[in-house]
């Protein structure tokens, strides 16, 4: 028997793994194309922030961005007076703090996927007269496809797993903010190992089919391109 | 490759075919070469170089009489002798003149250092260089 | 006529070389930068198609401003009509082959104008395959036929043939030839081999250390007509060995390997890898039917 709690609490992470995806998609995909390409002297400090996440203790992150948002302070109150957004043990918050968390996970596939293409490509591109949009959508993406794919599945796997942000951020709100990972913890406090085991069995399988996904289709395009 | 230096005496061309006749010192060498534009701008006093293949110049002794139009009696400075073909150099108005002939034709002839001999090459042979500033 | 001032500092191994160059260029000709690599050749030619701006100057191409310091005129590449080929041909790898050059056509009700280029560059067979499915000098016909979708006022071939074999190599020069004679293409050529500078160019520009050395065509520049020699082919020295008291020197011309004798005093001056001329009189060679 599944229970209706169980049932909400998985849909609730993948509704946040897909949401977070999703933005994640439309902020990796201009940042990973501008990182590629630019000279700037301040790109190291813009690389070292999108890293960040990777090497913080994700209740650091958790705790600032929780500072943060707080409605007591300036910009929580801001963003719950003008925009009646609270982002503090809020569904929205989640996503907020996901985004932050899993981004080098979108950013540096997409960025090296950039990096990868020959420079002719663009500027062949250019001198036919297509313009910069153009060029990316038409010329670029279409042929980054294994560095996007890999962006997305790693960026819902790691969403779905994530733990210290969403404890820190989010709280344990059942059908809120309650994700799966939380669930585990929670269960395990509260010794009930059987419901434990059901979300830990659950999110090994998934996060396992997920990988298999990658590694298979990035395989049949690697052999494409070869060919 | 021997190479020499003289100043362009007579141009006489009929049809596609010259024959430039150069002056050296006061002797006289004459080449023949076609299609002479070409060639480019060449003209009577102009300065030009004379280029000849080693193989393609002939030892003869003094007295021979030959059809080649560049034919000069020398002396032998230096002989440079192998298995098969042997090196006799010429030395003609303080030039170096270098002929490749076979060893056997070499001891047929008898050639020897500071001895006189004709040597010749035919105008055909003669390539023309244009003096590079 | 097509006009160059350009001036640009260029970052090379050896430091800051400073380019100047003032030129024109004749409508309809082919044109070869030469010179050794870090000369600023292929620079001169990304700063003409826009994708990299001169310090100052003016380009003017078929009477047409496209750069004019003076008058703050820089128009992006897009809308300057070049076409330019790459020497890593820079084809788009998820388009076939004909993808690549309908994605070149600014009106896209004209895909006869593509039909009628794969024609003429012998692609239509291949339209459908993708560019990892061609050789290298596929790929290149396939750049080339890209670049003239475009009908550019002028055709800029950055060493498009230096990663080719000689036999490919000496293929596409025909080609390239009969397209830009074709078309009355004004062409800018960017090379530093010498054979395909005799072969190609009207008309050549000697650059060395981002200057002009030398301008003319090649056979002044190069000095080929100042030998009266009918025959003449360039070539690079592949090997010299001694046999008896003269040398045997070896020639690579085209993909034919020549064999010239030649004494010790001539060989001091060559040496392998050097280019040469070979010439002989029209006089020599002996002909017999087959």
């Amino acid at each position: 028997m599944i229970e209706e709690s169980f049932v909400q609490t998985m849909s609730l992470t993948f509704k946040l793994a897909g949401v977070t995806t999703l933005f994640l998609l439309m902020i990796g995909i201009p940042l990973g194309y501008y990182l590629a390409a630019t000279k700037n002297r301040l790109k190291p400090v813009l690389e070292a922030i999108v890293s960040m996440p990777l090497v913080l203790p994700p209740s650091v992150l958790g705790f600032y961005m929780l500072v943060f948002f707080s409605p007591k302070n300036a910009f929580g109150q801001w963003l719950d007076e003008t925009l009646d957004l609270r982002l503090v043990f809020s569904f929205e918050g989640l996503v907020v703090a996901s985004i932050i968390f899993s981004l080098p996970f979108m950013v540096h596939p997409i960025q090296s996927g950039f990096s990868a293409l020959p420079k002719d490509l663009t500027e062949a591109a250019y001198t036919l007269g297509k313009s910069k949009i153009n060029v990316l959508f038409r010329a670029l993406l279409p042929n980054i496809r294994p560095s996007l794919l890999t962006g997305i599945v790693i960026s819902f796997a790691h969403t779905v797993g994530e733990f210290g942000v969403v404890l820190m951020m989010g709280g344990n709100i059942s059908g809120e903010t309650r994700v799966a990972s939380i669930a585990i913890y929670d269960e395990v406090e509260s010794l009930n190992y059987s419901a434990a085991n059901q979300y830990a069995l659950t999110l090994f399988l998934i996060s396992f089919a997920i990988l298999l996904f990658v590694y298979a289709i990035n395989k049949h395009f690697l052999k494409a391109e070869l060919s | 490759m021997n190479v020499l230096h003289g100043k362009i005496k007579q141009i006489q061309t009929v049809n596609e075919l010259s024959k430039i006749i150069i002056d050296l010192n006061g002797h006289t060498f004459t080449s023949l070469i076609i299609d002479i534009e070409t060639f480019g701008d060449i003209a009577i006093g102009k300065e030009i170089k004379l280029l000849f293949k080693e193989a393609e110049v002939m030892i003869g002794t003094k007295e021979s009489i030959v059809s080649a139009s560049n034919a000069f009696v020398s002396t032998v400075k230096k002989i440079n002798q192998g298995e098969i073909l042997s090196e006799v150099v010429f030395d003609f108005e303080g030039n170096d003149i270098i002929s490749l002939i076979t060893t056997s034709s070499l001891q047929r002839l008898q050639i020897e250092v500071d001895k006189e001999f004709l040597w010749f090459v035919k105008a055909n042979e003669v390539t023309l260089q244009k003096e590079i500033k | 006529m097509n006009e160059l001032i350009l001036s640009k500092d260029l970052r090379g191994a050896n430091g800051v070389i400073p380019l100047e160059i003032n030129t024109t260029f004749k409508r309809g000709e082919l044109t070869v930068l030469f010179g050794k690599s870090g000369a600023g050749k292929s620079t001169i030619l990304r700063m003409i198609a826009g994708l990299l701006e001169p310090t100052g100057g003016k380009i003017v191409i078929e009477d047409e401003i496209w750069y004019d310091s003076s008058k703050k005129i820089n128009l992006p590449p897009q809308k300057r009509k070049v076409g330019f080929v790459f020497q890593e041909y820079a084809l788009f790898p998820n388009m076939t082959v004909r993808q690549n050059l309908l994605y070149a056509l600014d009106d896209k009700k004209k895909t006869f104008k593509v039909d009628e280029i794969l024609k003429i560059t012998e692609l239509t067979k291949l339209e459908n395959e993708k560019p990892d499915a061609l050789s290298g000098g596929q790929k290149q016909r396939v750049a080339l036929a890209r670049a003239l979708v475009r009908e550019p006022k002028i055709l800029l071939l950055d060493e498009p043939l230096s990663a080719l074999d000689f036999a490919m190599r000496a293929k596409l020069q025909d080609e390239l030839l009969k397209i830009q004679r074709h078309f009355n293409l004004t062409t800018i050529l960017v090379s530093h081999d010498i054979g395909e500078v005799y072969k190609l160019a009207q008309f050549v520009l000697e650059l060395a250390d981002g200057k002009i050395l030398r301008q003319g065509t090649p056979s002044e520049i190069f000095g080929g007509s100042k030998i009266s020699g009918k025959f003449k082919f360039s070539g690079e020295i592949v090997d010299i060995a001694q046999s008896d008291i003269v040398f045997i020197v070896s020639i690579l011309v085209g993909q034919d390997v020549v064999k010239v004798v030649s004494t010790k005093e001539e060989i001091r001056d060559l040496k392998i890898g050097q280019k040469v001329t070979l010439s002989s009189k029209a006089f020599n060679p002996i002909i017999t039917p087959i």
